[in-house]
């Protein structure tokens, strides 16, 4: 008996001394060195499939669990080094080198990197990065401005949505971890959706494209992907609060990371209250004010050939839509809809007119490697409900819009050609919850499939890829059942000569008819418009040639980036001479013939070699619309704008109170007098923003910002109030902190 | 660092639950005044018609309001018993802080 229960003990000890000794033979240590074969810790190290983010060590040194599947992406990132992306191999020699470079400018796309929208190589992707934006951006939008070719339209921080190259609302479609968002998207009123809660960066396609996500993104797509799962033997996180004058808005958010084995878990919160921004002149514009709450969590498995995410994500806006008119006509003056001072005590509070928004989005992926193939799987369920008030106590509309997404695809490789394959479904469903409405209940079946191919040998390459898609629309209160289909195509290819890099890219997108634009029927309070849709519309097409040529070498880096795109059958609402009740006007859905819009895009990065913590960025950007029908411009289309970023890295001179940074931002913007009619033309103007970051204490981050700082009174061209009282201003000079402790 | 933690957590829920709001407006009182179509076309938001509260707001805000003791206004005169209807009734507030 004694010997069995020795043997027993023997057998355990023998069993937990395999396992650990498996454990730790199960880790492979990979190192991250320079050119001079020197370590270099604290590289970040993404492991793309796995959504998970580690660091090396002093030493230069990372582990990889040694089931890591094969073919799974690494992408290496260190500020002032030049990203590398790595494809794990097992049994390979991990010894990475990365090369110096000060030039990290990630939104010119001279940084390898795997993105999820497609091969960067092959199609117009940029990528910026959003860690941190909650601290050192005003909102999520803002930050997407200073893009070039990035534009918004809003007023103040509350309501904010993107335009891209000039196009804007359903076609640019925006993804939020693989689901699609569809939060009523046609109106100019109706913002993004969702805040910076969590996110770590947003991936961007401008113009027609990425035939992997579909039809619909005749202008462009954003996709916003959540902070990676990080491995750590205790809980950390952080939390962030930021005051911002402007609005006298208060934030707060925070966020924690778990893992355990191969488990990973992510949670976040966040609430903001925001009352009426200040203008130039002093005044508040009465009903700006906004407020949000979020709450988000993630779920990880990550095992040996299957790994499995869970998302929730909960968003509630109480949004103020400011500048109303209740008599539809602008012609009131800025004195009757702005407030001579703030009352704290009232002014958080919600009035009217006012949109609830409340967003649920859950989603689930699946991830299956092989040797040869990688499956993923994606299913999601978005719930958008809206409800707009003018009236206190009944809904001018009250709509659920909800939103299913399927989608199956696979990655191969056969000889040098990649492989992407796919099929997607979408469903959407918009009822009424009232009596009142604006569109009426519909619903929407989506199904599309789609192959591209990519190649890439000796510094050329080339992509190529189609897409089927069948999507049928029904409206029973209007007896309408309706069948589209399209057939799109893209081909793009790149040449690299040492540091030269030219790319040519056309795509091709189409759009079906929203149901908004459809079967509209009625007072759209938060535009001042009563509209109506147009149940003849037919598919929008889209046809665009992007071409791009970079030049960088260590300290200088250059972009030039033309595009022309050519839609037919573009979709536009137009107003007519004809009042809803004597008061509001009447905007009808239409369709043009034939649209052209076309442009170049300018990016430098300059560094001097002489200062190397100093990084000077700066874009132009230039659009021109045509309506073929008659030669006129497009409504909304955006003034030519000159961005430039000036950084300046303290953290060198080891500054008292921890100075770590400072950055200057300066935006111009030029006069926009090609306009149509009932559209006024706006004037130049240029702001100028400062930041300074601290770090006093370790694992404390504090940003005093200052926006507008010459006070400048401008109306952009895209402001959605532009109209009204002869324009209204944005935000004056206005003074933010924001604090954040990481632990 | 456990307390750390927990203490981190604590704080994150409590800024979080304590900016909770009720925002169910079915309870207060608005001030509400009349939309009037003048004889030259502009239309006229001086006329108060008084302070409604919960079951009254809902009831003016969806059947508008009667006249219940004739007037003038703006020499139109309107006698008691003329309806306006709920889009001639507004309750929403304007900017209205000290200008």
């Amino acid at each position: 008996m004694c010997c069995l229960i020795m043997n027993i003990r023997t057998q355990v000890f023998i069993f937990f001394l395999i396992a650990n000794s498996l454990f730790v033979f199960s880790q492979i240590e990979a190192f991250v060195v320079d050119v001079d074969n020197q370590p270099v810790m604290d590289v970040d190290i993404f492991f793309v499939d796995q959504n998970l983010l580690i660091k090396t060590n002093e030493k230069g040194v990372f582990t990889i669990d040694s089931n890591l599947p094969d073919n799974s992406y690494l992408e290496l990132y260190k500020i002032g080094y030049k990203s590398s992306v790595v494809q794990y191999k097992y049994g390979q020699d991990l010894i990475i080198v990365l090369n110096k470079m000060h030039v990290e400018l990630d939104e010119i796309g001279i940084q390898e990197n795997v993105s999820f929208l497609g091969n960067y190589k092959y199609l117009n992707i940029e990528k910026k990065s959003l860690n941190n934006n909650f601290i050192s951006s005003t909102s999520l939008v803002d930050n997407l401005n200073q893009v070039s070719g990035i534009n918004s339209i809003g007023s103040g921080l509350g309501i904010q949505k993107v335009v891209v190259r000039g196009l804007s609302g359903l076609r640019v479609v925006t993804y939020l971890n693989g689901m699609r968002i569809a939060n009523q998207e046609w109106a100019n009123d109706h913002s993004i959706g969702f805040t910076d809660l969590g996110l770590e960066k947003v991936e961007l396609i401008k113009g027609a494209s990425s035939l992997k996500f579909g039809g619909d993104a005749v202008g462009g797509i954003l996709y916003f992907q959540d902070e990676p799962f990080v491995k750590v033997d205790r809980p950390t996180g952080f939390l962030a609060s930021k005051f911002d004058n402007s609005h006298f808005l208060f934030g707060n958010q925070f966020g924690v990371k778990l893992s355990k084995h191969n488990l990973y878990f992510n949670l976040y919160g966040e609430h903001t209250a925001a009352s009426d921004y200040r203008l130039p002149d002093t005044n508040y514009l009465f009903n700006s004010r906004f407020q949000n709450q979020a709450l988000k969590f993630s779920f990880a498995r990550l095992g040996e050939r299957l790994q499995t995410i869970l998302r929730y994500q909960y968003n509630n806006d109480k949004v103020g839509i400011p500048a109303h008119d209740c008599d539809g006509t602008n012609q009131i003056t800025l004195e009757e809809i702005t407030s001579s001072s703030l009352d704290l005590s009232e002014d958080y509070e919600m009035t009217r007119p006012t949109q609830y928004i409340t967003n649920h989005l859950l989603n689930f992926e699946a991830k299956y490697f092989t040797s040869k193939i990688k499956y993923s799987l994606f299913a999601g369920y978005f719930v958008n409900n809206l409800q707009e008030f003018e009236k206190w106590t009944i809904p001018a509309f009250d709509m659920n819009l909800t939103t299913t997404n399927l989608r199956l695809n696979l990655d191969f490789k056969i000889t040098e050609l990649d492989f992407n394959t796919g099929i997607q479904y979408n469903r959407q469903k918009n009822s009424n919850n009232i009596s009142s409405r604006l569109i009426p209940d519909s619903y929407s079946n989506d199904i599309g499939i789609y192959t591209t191919i990519d190649f890439d040998k000796n510094n050329f390459g080339f992509n190529s890829g189609v897409r089927l898609d069948y999507k049928e629309i029904i409206c029973n209160d209007y007896d309408y059942n309706q069948l589209f289909h399209a057939f799109n195509s893209s081909f793009g290819f790149f040449y690299k000569n040492n540091d030269h890099l030219a790319r040519l890219t056309y795509s091709g997108s189409y759009r079906s008819p929203h149901l908004s634009e459809l079967f509209s029927n009625g007072l759209h309070h938060g535009t001042n418009r009563y509209e109506v849709g147009n149940a003849n519309l037919d598919i929008e097409k889209s046809h665009q040639f992007d071409f791009k040529y970079q030049w960088n070498n260590e300290h200088f880096g250059f972009v030039v980036n033309p595009f022309v795109q050519l839609i037919t059958d573009f979709i536009a609402i137009n107003p007519i001479d004809s009042f809803y009740l004597d008061r509001y006007r009447i905007y009808n859905y239409v369709q043009y013939n034939e649209v052209n819009i076309s442009g170049v895009e300018l990016n430098l990065h300059y560094h001097p070699h002489f200062l190397h913590n100093l990084h000077l960025e700066q874009s132009y950007s230039y659009i021109n619309t045509v309506n073929r029908d008659d030669d006129s411009n497009l409504f909304f289309t955006p003034a030519n704008k000159i961005k430039t970023k000036l950084n300046f890295d303290l953290d060198i001179y080891n500054l008292p109170i921890g100075l770590k940074n400072l950055t200057l931002y300066h935006l111009y913007a030029f006069e926009q007098k090609n306009i149509v009619p009932y559209e006024s033309a706006s004037d130049s103007y240029s702001i100028l923003n400062a930041d300074l970051l601290l770090k006093p204490v370790v694992n404390f981050s504090v940003v005093f910002g200052v926006k507008n700082i010459f006070n400048k009174e401008y109306i952009p061209h895209l402001s959605r109030i532009k109209e009204v009282a002869g324009g209204v201003p944005e935000p004056g000079r206005s003074f933010s902190v924001s604090l954040k402790y990481d632990f | 660092m456990k307390n750390q933690f927990l203490f981190s957590i604590s704080l994150s829920v409590f800024l979080f639950i304590s900016c909770e709001k009720d925002d169910d407006h079915h309870d207060e009182c608005h001030e509400c005044h009349l939309a009037m179509v003048m004889s030259d076309g502009t239309i006229d938001h001086s006329h108060e018609i008084g302070e409604f509260c919960g079951e009254d707001l809902h009831h003016v805000e969806e059947h508008g309001w009667i006249v219940d003791v004739a007037f003038e206004y703006m020499g139109m005169t309107y006698e008691a018993g003329h309806e306006f209807g709920p889009d001639e009734v507004h309750c929403e507030e304007h900017a209205d802080h000290d200008h």
